[in-house]
């Protein structure tokens, strides 16, 4: 009997499902309403409803990975467990204090973020450890017991300890957990040495809390998706995509939520990479385009970027997570008229409620979508597959009121308010290529979400990048990534080597202790030997700066003439980064960081290979569409009646249920044998 | 303008500002001072070729618009627009001649485009140290600007691209931590050629003419936007006074700060007439530094989103009389302008408090303290010179508490982490935590204060601090109460000791412990009418002690249960 495999991507409202038969290959999709008080029942009712719409019965389940949106929602909505935190004495307000910023520059009734931990449960403990390790002053342990007896009369549900140093030596802090645990089991704790083993006290204070905060319900949501699919009658362990991209077993995410706070929009990326791989490319800038906001990202060499610096609500987590931009630049954002007289569009949108103006739910703001509506770019009939009539009167009421205050006509506004919203979104792309030193016209854009793909053809002209691609299914993608994702695991530590004075024998010490922890992981999510890939990598930096670039090191023990390419490879990086380096200048390794992968076996796609010339069903019709040139009779071709190979040119619409794709004047599409749509730029003539 | 003008000029200005942030961005990480890289002490602007600002990064309030005079001046007395070429970039620090204080270091390099020049990339950097009297270049004891460091006129730090090596030679032995300087002058360098490709590209799509034109629209369009929130405010002269408590020389004498705000239909004049001669001390800020401070507060009470550029200025006009301590005439030292700087956006705040009641907080800490320890580290016997900058709080605002441990309104600079400073130097901390009782009680509790205390683990280190706020209170407003002062104590030998507050190169010894308060900050409204619940709560997370919440609130609660006893309600009206 043939297996199959399942990604769910559980998203805010809906929950998006792709199941793939492994014999053929095939890959189909379905979509059930998410259920945010309880996630796991949208996610068990997604896999009933695509087992049954396939006639697969559970016992063909080989795999489910799914994203989960469960940590990143409670630390928004700041309703996780009643959390304490544990500190050396003399620093329980460190969380507070942060670092003593305020998060705007100029506005007097600005909030700092809410403290996830308060004052009443932040506690102190006697000790203290040097920055090497050594033991400065013993653990108290009766301070501990009594702090212990305190969180069970007080409820607290879950205990952070961040320990000063404890990335260098972590005793002090596994003594606090054996003896929490001792006065109580249930109690969970997290340890700053565990979750995030870095210098910088507040980043890993801020991040082991994040995970104390989450780690109680994550824990009930685990048992329920697992008792959901028990009672189902199957025992398949199901994995859970990291912020990094990576999978990971129920357990490894129970002890270490934090890692799953970008779960959906890593599997986004990661889906992105493979659906790209196919049509051969590797270098992209992803453009996610949705309703409120557009996430950006950058993948080189068929690898997302990462970073270990990101936030969510301006608390700093100190894990690694895809490299993803946002601005708010979606389909609702709104155009609005400033104090000087200036178009502006965003970044507050209209959401979902009461939505665009065209939606008739009684919004009256110009948004984004209504000004495609007007410009002709959507079709108020065949929205979201006909399923929601759009009202173009309203729209135009609604851009009608900007244009009188503005003292222009609608169509100026119009294409004024796409172009402004084009404007912050083309920063954005400019801020993760050109800023990190990649030339964007060396990429190609790959659009998705609900309104990415109106939009990319017009922003790739303006970067001067070559090509756009819209993967097929994309709003699916988060879920598709799932299958695609390798197990992961990301290990680092704070150890110091300064280059004119390095210690190769202690560096490889550091790599080979993390090494341990990696074929460790592995071995427990069962990844055969031979297929392991453990990868070293390294923060880097002059001696005297306090920012780092992360260098990839050689797999093996690196000798000198290794060490001396690595500090080539970190002179270079901080060239492309930066603009200049100091070639004779100390450098220092500050953090050693690993990354152990399991890599899973990618789904086959299926190919469809036709003629340049599409078939006569797939056209719709055409209508007048207004670009920046003027108006256009414009061709409209339904996606799901293209084959591989046709090739559709500009101006045209390419309409498919989730997204239209918007070619224009100049621009040439072409169906590749995967369905993807590629734009070819400036290329008209050339492939038609 | 034709209509498809206004949206080019969105977004050609939404470019113009994405690339001052790139080259902050730039600036920032790849520095070598903690002034710069964790104090983000350094900004990027874009300047048009007649000096005119035209974009800033978001970073520190305190370059709000400086370089302006810089550059006009350079242009006019030393470097003439024609004569200068692609590849140039000019080096400049002097106050005396449009700059701020000495370890500001501007470089400007002018944007060609198509063989004319188009705008100057500009950015200025806090450096870490500049040479003169003391490490960091912070003494509190000198007299004159020689005593404070080397002093660059305008002069080419690169012609056609070939650095100027006799300059580099030169600045290499005035300083203590030459790597450093010359490191961050790199990263400045890199930055500004960030913004000279960018605005190229820029040109490149638009044209130079339109982006041109683009940048002066925007400066009548600030313009424009600013006059329309000074016409809501009510026209009248709003005065107020704050002091600095001594200028590191003369102990005994208060720096006083008063400025008059003229609001007259869509205009503001600040005047600084009855302000304090200049001191003795370097705690003089020339005008370019306090103009900062004005538009800060201006940009700060009427709309925080008005893009940074010379059109922000031009409804405002600030009069700052020869002589005193807001225009010292030279040589005079400013090394440590900030403080003044500060104290005068806490005043200028306090006028607005008049103008605009119910929408203007408390007083801040307003200043931000320094530390430099120095010395050799025995483990690696290098020279290294610890900065930290304490600042924070702010003041409670009309409708809520003020934020607890945050630098105020002209700085906005980090922390350097515990862990990151025992890394790199012989220190050991003891403490860093928020002190109870140091906001100001009020309807709204005032922002607390700080306690940072430093154990020296080396001997042979010196100390040197610049603070002030021991004698100044942050005042309420609206019957809350004031902030607790500053205070920094020695403990040798388990022994405390006051420490001066500008202490200048003491010498400290193994064991030591230092330990600095940063002031609090003012509260705002009767405190006996802050809800009960709140008192509770700021009992229960330490914020407010029990004794304090019945004597500056009235509510008498039970240290045991942490159950309210009693409740005077009304006592203060």
């Amino acid at each position: 009997m043939s297996g199959v495999r399942i990604g769910v991507d559980v998203g805010g409202t809906f929950t998006d499902v792709v199941l793939m038969d492994e014999k053929t290959a095939e890959l189909s999709l379905t979509k059930v309403p998410s259920t945010p008080s309880n996630p796991s029942v949208g996610l068990l009712n997604g896999i009933d409803r695509i087992l049954a719409n396939t006639g697969h019965s559970i016992e063909a389940v080989r795999s489910i990975v799914h994203g989960t949106t469960v940590v990143t929602n409670l630390l928004l909505e700041r309703n996780g467990s009643s959390t304490a935190l544990i500190t050396t004495r003399g620093f329980r307000d460190v969380l507070e204090i942060g670092r003593q910023r305020r998060p705007k520059l100029y506005d007097l009734f600005q909030d700092k973020p809410q403290i996830l931990v308060p004052g009443r449960w932040r506690w102190e403990v006697s000790e203290r450890m040097a920055y090497d390790g050594t033991v400065v002053q013993p653990l108290d342990e009766q301070e501990v017991v009594e702090l212990a007896r305190r969180a069970v009369s007080e409820s607290v549900e879950s205990i952070a300890v961040v320990l000063l140093h404890a990335y260098a030596n972590p005793d002090h802090e596994r003594r606090v957990a054996e003896i929490i645990k001792s006065v109580s089991p249930e109690l969970h704790v997290s340890l700053s040495s565990e979750v995030s083993p870095e210098f910088r006290e507040f980043e890993r204070t801020s991040t082991t809390v994040a995970n104390a905060y989450a780690m109680p319900r994550v824990a009930r949501y685990m048992a329920d998706v697992r008792r959901g699919l028990v009672e189902r009658g199957s025992n398949v362990t199901f994995h859970v995509i990291q912020s990094n991209g990576g999978i990971a077993t129920p357990e490894v995410v129970e002890g270490r939520p934090i890692t799953t706070a970008l779960s959906g929009p890593s599997g986004g990326v990661i889906g992105s990479a493979f659906t790209a791989s196919l049509a051969g490319e590797s270098e992209l800038i992803t453009l996610d385009m949705g309703g409120t906001s557009c996430d950006v990202s950058l993948i080189t060499g068929g690898t997302p970027r990462m970073t270990a610096e990101g936030e969510i609500d301006g608390r700093p987590l100190r894990v690694r997570m895809v490299d993803i931009h946002t601005v708010g630049a979606g389909g609702g954002s709104i155009g609005w008229v400033d104090s000087g007289g200036a178009l502006r569009v965003g970044p507050q949108s209209a959401g979902a409620m009461p939505g665009p103006a065209c939606y008739g739910h009684g919004g009256t703001s110009a948004t984004v979508t209504d000004a495609n509506l007007l410009l002709g770019r959507i079709d108020p009939a065949t929205f979201l597959g006909g399923r929601m009539k759009l009202d173009a009167r309203a729209a135009a009421a609604a851009v009608d009121a900007l244009a009188r205050e503005l003292q222009l006509d609608r169509e100026t506004v119009a294409l004024g308010v796409i172009r402004i919203a084009e404007a912050s979104m083309l920063n954005a792309v400019r801020m993760v290529s050109l800023q990190r030193g990649y030339d964007p016209r060396e990429f190609t854009l790959m659009a998705f979400g609900g309104a990415g793909p109106l939009h990319a053809a017009t922003m790739a002209r303006e970067l001067g990048v070559p090509k756009v691609l819209v993967p097929l299914g994309s709003s699916a993608l988060s879920a598709l990534g799932c299958l695609v994702a390798d197990i992961r695991h990301d290990f680092s530590v704070t150890r110091r080597f300064i280059s004119d004075d390095i210690d190769l024998t202690a560096l490889n010490k550091a790599y080979e202790e993390l090494e341990a922890e990696g074929q460790d992981a592995l071995a427990r999510q069962a990844v055969p030997v031979e297929s392991r890939v453990l990868r070293r990598h390294a923060d880097m930096r002059y001696v005297g700066q306090a920012y780092e670039i992360t260098v990839d090191l050689p797999p093996e023990r690196i000798d000198d003439g290794a060490y001396a390419d690595v500090l080539t490879r970190f002179h270079q990086e901080h060239e492309r980064a930066y603009g200049h380096s100091a070639p004779g200048e100390p450098v220092e390794i500050v953090n050693v960081r690993l990354t152990a992968l399991g890599p899973v076996s990618p789904p086959v796609v299926r190919q469809t290979v036709g003629h340049a010339t599409p078939d006569a069903s797939a056209r719709l019709g055409e209508r007048e569409v207004l670009f920046e040139s003027g108006v256009r009779v414009t061709e409209v071709w339904r996606r799901e009646l293209l084959r591989g190979g046709n090739v559709v040119a500009g101006p045209a619409l390419i309409e498919a249920e989730d997204t239209s794709v918007l070619v224009p004047p100049g621009d040439v599409a072409r169906i590749d044998e995967f369905g993807n749509v590629i734009i070819h730029i400036n290329a008209e003539g050339e492939l038609t | 303008m034709t209509t498809i003008d206004t949206v080019t000029t969105e977004v050609v200005h939404a470019a113009l500002v994405s690339i001052a942030e790139e080259m902050m961005a730039t600036l920032q990480r790849s520095a070598y001072s903690v002034v710069i890289r964790e104090a983000a002490d350094c900004s990027a602007a874009l300047y048009d070729t007649s000096g005119q600002l035209i974009a800033q990064s978001e970073s520190i309030p305190a370059h709000l618009g400086f370089a302006g005079g810089a550059l006009r001046s350079t242009l006019a007395n030393r470097y003439p627009l024609e004569s200068l070429r692609e590849g140039d970039s000019i080096i400049f620090n002097d106050p005396y001649a449009g700059g701020s204080h000495l370890p500001d270091i501007a470089l400007f390099t002018p944007v060609f485009f198509e063989g004319r020049p188009v705008a100057f990339s500009v950015t200025v950097a806090h450096h870490l140290d500049v040479g003169g009297r003391s490490p960091g270049s912070i003494g509190n004891d000198v007299t004159e600007i020689y005593q404070e460091g080397v002093r660059l006129p305008p002069i080419l730090f690169e012609r056609d691209g070939e650095l100027n090596d006799t300059l580099i030679a030169l600045l290499r032995t005035n300083t203590r931590q030459p790597d450093k300087l010359l490191g961050d002058l790199r990263a400045q360098l890199a930055a500004n050629k960030t913004g000279v490709r960018r605005i190229q590209e820029l040109c490149r799509r638009h044209g130079a003419d339109l982006v041109a034109a683009v940048a002066q629209d925007r400066l009548d369009y600030t313009e424009r936007r600013l006059r329309n929130c000074i016409e809501e405010i009510p026209d009248g002269e709003y005065f107020a006074e704050g002091f600095l408590d001594e200028d590191g020389i003369d102990r005994d004498t208060k720096v006083w700060l008063r400025c008059t705000v003229k609001v007259s239909g869509s205009d503001m004049v600040f005047d600084f007439a009855g302000s304090s001669p200049q001191t003795a001390g370097p705690y003089n800020a020339v005008p370019a530094a306090i103009c900062a401070a004005a538009y800060l507060i201006t940009k700060c009470v009427t709309d925080p989103d008005i893009p940074q550029n010379e059109g922000a200025f031009r409804p405002v006009r600030i009069v700052t009389p020869p002589g005193s301590v807001v225009n010292p005439q030279f040589p005079a030292p400013c090394g440590a302008r900030h403080f003044t700087v500060m104290r005068a956006a806490d005043v200028i705040l306090s006028a607005f408090a008049q103008a605009l009641p119910g929408r203007i907080p408390a007083q801040s800490n307003a200043h931000t303290t320094a530390i430099s320890i120095s010395g050799v580290h025995p483990e690696t016997c290098r020279y290294g010179v610890y900065f930290d900058l304490l600042g924070g709080p702010i003041g409670a605002r009309p409708n809520k508490d003020g934020l607890d441990a945050v630098d105020d309104y002209v700085g906005n600079v980090m922390n350097v982490p515990v862990e990151a400073a025992e890394i790199e130097y012989p220190l050991q901390f003891t403490e860093y935590s928020l002190i109870p009782d140091s906001g100001g009680p009020g309807t709204h509790r005032g922002g607390l204060a700080f306690r940072r205390s430093y154990r020296i683990t080396a001997d042979g280190q010196s100390l040197t601090i610049r603070s002030d706020g021991e004698e100044h209170r942050p005042q309420g407003l609206e019957g809350g109460g004031s902030g607790t002062p500053g205070r920094k104590v020695l403990i040798r030998d388990g022994e405390p000791a006051r420490l001066y507050q500008k202490e200048t190169g003491f010498p400290l010894r193994d064991g030591d412990v230092i330990s600095v308060d940063t002031p609090g900050s003012g509260g705002y409204g009767d405190p006996y009418r802050r809800p009960v619940e709140l008192v509770l709560e700021d009992v229960a997370n330490g914020k407010v002690s029990i004794q304090a919440a019945w004597e500056s609130y009235g509510v008498r609660i039970d240290p045991d249960t942490l159950q309210v006893i009693e409740r005077v309600s009304g006592a203060h009206e």
